[in-house]
């Protein structure tokens, strides 16, 4: 029977508008999201590579600076030209590296929260510099949102669906061809059934396809685990939709009525629900004011200032073994404190970003537990994720610059500490992130 | 009298229909919400914004005794204000940073964007009334008028009307009619309401011609999804190919093209990343004066000529201090390469703008959206006006500082010099004041242009179906 009623559903489409609408649209969508994808990731690849190759470049120069400084073949006029000196190479100008969010292998299908939140920073000794290269962006694409695989999927796929499903049967009434369908020897339920999934399976088959031959296409690798689970996620999120079409189309109504039903029902997935969730986060989990954080920053700044001399003296007390007494040049005396209050400045802010961070996962917390709700917006997590562009991920950056920076530290400090200059030879081995 | 007939009986039938009926109390409850949440966030960051800047200028002027240059180095800051409109259009708001640091040899981006503190759920709907405007309200009048017509050819009624000598014309005047009653009860209310708001908060002196226009726009936008809902019902087979045509139509104007046009924008005129940038202005930077480094081949003839001018060898014999003076030429250097930087990305927005302006022929929502963020102040525009205002003070203060540095700091107090207390809270202090006309760039007409063209061109292609379906 089902090969039946597909063999007919197959005869029907063929000759149906909607169906070629849909199977020239969905591709053509599927294949420019996913180009833009890929045009992304590879500017921001190039932007990875070309930010490493100025690094380097401004290491080899020092290096082989200090190496002719080493021959007597060059000589210095200050202090901080030295390329010997661990601030010239840690702290100043170019010096410092840059921590970067590599792109995910499924990067290129969710632009998620990248035009907001920055996927590298520069971390020296003292400072930890998230690169907001949305900070030059036109802020109108940020209001309208990125046109990626998953808006494709998440918005524009359901009402696919909506209009090859409202009407199966409705339009059988309308027609006049419901009764004859009732004489057959088998049930209308049945029929529905089977007709819904001979349209899940052309809509299925015409994501999958296409999606897989762009994805080979741009370059992106869809052949492992990840790929199946995306499959899988495709076909649970298309198989909802079709499972609210045989829902109206099992009511008694009128094909107007279906489809307005069916379109109420995507409104109210993806653009009530959402703004209503993020109202509720949003008013049970307030973020202080960010404008009033700087000035806190700044008290605490004036506040490290004006205890300068006594936290300065305490750590000396502290670690006797990490300050050089006595004939020290200018330089050392004015960085080895600046170091000592940064230090202290930056543990009197982590503290007071904290008043961010808690409602921020507190919104988080529960956003994730109300996402629920709608299908639309769990897909739309799931695929952030997926593509590791995702708000948890990155703001992942700023705990890898932290740890990068302690690592950094580690090396730089001590021997600016004993001011214990570098030879060229150590120059080869500087601290660099995974 | 025939058009009053109608649309009287299209409105009672409407107004009881359940569906219409419902999903307009709903669109009513969810401005009502938008409204109260729009309020209570314009004031809570208003009051936040006002403390933020008495702060930073308390900060400023007790920052004790120090080298003005110094004082330089340690910056202010500029707040963005909310405008009262922000309720309705918040615009780019969430999206630009709130604060400008304003700092001696450099301009600074402005950080803390609303948005990135926030959860990211907001980004799927926000409920504001732009939003709700500019989405569900269309989708309403679309379900509230995609049978118009062809309920009345399905039920038979159309032939009966017209053996009544109703014309097509006066049957799709008075349908219209009727649809914008529907849109106009609604609508409405909310006018009322939003006049009573900027009423009780004093801002509607400012703000008027402002909200005006707002109503005017969304107006606007309204007749032109109403009038191609009428000719798309006029010209359909049935309800369902109607609502079909209608929804990709919706789809096409809300969702693809601004999503489409923002991304094919940024890849025809892409901006640079700020490595890019600030790499850009550093090699820029090192061809010219450096304040600090008084080697440079620039600040060389400089000094030169200085000394030159006042006949004097040496810079410690000149009346004034000329590290003041140098720093204040310097200043003036950098100002120049980064305005000359920032000029460009300006280009590059104005560049992207225009491409929204074009594709919004494509998609009326775009250009009511552009239009209402202009007259709501809530736009690039607008943001690009605070920074510019954020400069110029910028730079201001910072010569305040240097010339303080180049008269004061002579002879016995050249060494260790510092300004106090007092200097400091005699410095110029930023107040932003909004330009008051609507408009601050001639560019923001487009949108508003391209708005009134699709309302006018949706009344001609009404006019059109009318007389061509003369006949059956």
């Amino acid at each position: 029977m089902m090969t039946h009623i597909f063999s007919f559903e197959w005869l029907h489409f063929r000759k149906s508008g909607v169906f070629w609408g849909t199977a020239t649209a969905l591709p053509l969508l599927i294949g420019f999201s996913l180009f833009l994808g890929s045009e992304r990731i590879n500017e921001q690849n190039e932007t990875i590579s070309d930010i490493i190759a100025t690094e380097t470049v401004f290491y080899d120069n020092m290096r082989s600076q200090l190496e002719a400084i080493e021959r007597g073949e060059a000589e210095v006029d200050a202090w901080f030209q030295n390329p010997a000196n661990p601030l010239v190479l840690g702290q100043f100008g170019q010096a410092g590296r840059h921590i970067f969010l590599h792109p995910n292998p499924l990067a290129p299908l969710a632009a998620g929260q990248l035009d907001i939140l920055p996927y590298y920073g520069k971390v020296t000794l003292t400072t930890m510099e998230p690169l907001r290269d949305n900070a030059l962006e036109n802020p109108f694409m940020q209001v309208s949102g990125s046109f990626d695989f998953a808006f494709v999927l998440v918005w524009l796929v359901p009402l696919f669906i909506i209009v090859m499903g409202y009407n199966v049967i409705s339009s059988e009434r309308e027609r006049g061809t419901y009764s004859l369908l009732q004489s057959q020897p088998v049930s209308m339920r049945t029929i529905l059934v089977q007709k819904m999934i001979f349209r899940f399976l052309l809509v299925f088959g015409i994501i999958i396809l296409s999606l897989f031959v762009w994805a080979v296409l741009f370059g992106i690798n869809l052949f492992n685990i990840q790929g199946l689970q995306l499959i899988a996620a495709i076909s649970i999120y298309a198989a909802f939709w079709f499972a609210l079409c045989v829902l109206f189309n099992l009511f008694q109504t009128s094909s107007a009525i279906n489809a307005v039903g069916l379109t109420g029902l995507w409104v109210f997935f993806l653009l009530i629900i959402p703004s209503v969730i993020s109202l509720i986060v949003i008013s049970l989990h307030p973020v202080p004011s960010r404008a009033l954080w700087i000035t806190e920053q700044r008290a605490i700044q004036q506040a490290i200032q004006a205890e300068g001399d006594a936290i300065f003296d305490t750590w000396v007390v502290d670690h006797p073994e990490e300050f050089v007494e006595g004939d020290t040049p200018q330089f050392y005396d004015t960085w080895i404190r600046r170091f000592v209050w940064a230090q202290a400045t930056e543990e009197r802010e982590r503290e007071a970003e904290r008043q961010f961070e808690e409602p921020r996962e507190r919104q988080a917390q529960l956003a994730s537990r109300l996402r629920v709700l709608s299908p639309p917006m769990t897909l739309q997590a799931w695929l952030e994720r997926k593509a590791g562009t995702d708000k948890d991920r990155l703001r992942s950056l700023e705990k890898e610059m932290r740890s990068f920076q302690q690592e950094w530290q580690e090396f730089f400090l001590p021997r600016f500490q004993r001011l214990e200059f570098f030879t060229a030879d150590e120059l080869t081995d500087l601290p660099a992130p995974q | 009298m025939n058009i009053y007939s109608i649309a009287r009986n299209q409105l009672t039938q409407l107004v009881r229909d359940k569906v219409v009926a419902s999903l307009g109390l709903l669109i009513l409850l969810l401005l009502g919400i938008s409204i109260i949440t729009g309020i209570s966030y314009y004031s809570e960051i208003t009051e936040q914004h006002q403390e933020a800047e008495e702060l930073a200028r308390l900060q400023w002027e007790k920052q004790g005794d120090k080298n003005p240059h110094s004082a330089a180095h340690y910056g202010t800051f500029a707040f963005k204000p909310v405008t009262v409109l922000s309720v309705f259009e918040p615009g780019v708001d969430r999206y630009t940073g709130v604060s400008i640091f304003l700092e001696g040899h450099r301009q600074n981006f402005a950080a803390y964007s609303l948005a990135e503190d926030k959860d990211s759920s907001r980004r799927f709907a926000e409920l504001t009334s732009a939003f709700i405007f500019a989405y569900l309200f269309p989708l309403f009048i679309i379900l509230a008028g995609y049978r118009s017509i062809t309920a009345e050819k399905e039920s038979g009624m159309y032939r009966f009307l017209k053996s009544q000598g109703v014309s097509t014309g006066q049957l799709i005047a008075g349908k219209s009619l009727g649809l914008w009653a529907v849109i106009l009860l609604i609508y409405i209310p909310f006018l009322v309401i939003g006049l009573i708001f900027l009423f009780i908060t004093g801002a509607i002196g400012d703000s008027l011609a402002g909200f005006l226009f707002m109503g005017i726009v969304w107006l606007l936008y309204f007749g032109v999804v109403a009038h191609i809902t009428i000719t798309v019902s006029a010209l359909a087979n049935s309800s369902g190919s109607s609502m079909v045509v209608l929804l990709s139509l919706w789809i096409l104007s809300t969702l693809l093209v601004p999503r489409l046009i923002t991304n094919v924008a940024s890849g025809i005129h892409p901006v640079p990343n700020t490595s890019e940038f600030y790499q850009a202005v550093r090699t820029d930077l090192l061809e010219g004066i450096d304040g600090h480094n008084p080697y440079s081949e620039h600040s060389v003839a400089f000094r030169d000529s200085v000394l030159a001018a006042h006949r004097v060898d040496d810079v410690a014999d000149l009346p004034f201090n000329f590290r003041g003076m140098m720093l204040q030429e310097g200043e003036e250097f950098e100002k120049k390469i980064y305005d000359h930087h920032f000029a460009k990305i300006d280009e590059i927005h104005r560049a992207q703008n225009r491409l929204f302006s074009i594709s919004s022929f494509l998609s009326p929502t775009i250009a009511a959206r552009m239009s209402s963020m202009a007259v709501a102040g809530t736009d690039m525009h607008a943001f690009n006006h605070f920074s510019a205002e954020a400069e110029a003070y910028r730079i201001e203060l910072v010569r305040e500082l240097n010339m303080d540095l180049k008269i004061n700091a002579v002879g016995d107090r050249a060494v260790g010099y510092t300004a106090g207390a007092d200097f400091f809270a005699q410095n110029i202090a930023f107040t932003y004041e909004r330009p008051e006309s609507v408009f601050v760039s001639s560019t923001q007409l487009m949108p508003l242009f391209i708005t009134l063209l699709w309302f006018v061109a949706s009344i001609l292609i009404l006019t059109v179906a009318a007389h061509k379906k003369e006949e059956i």
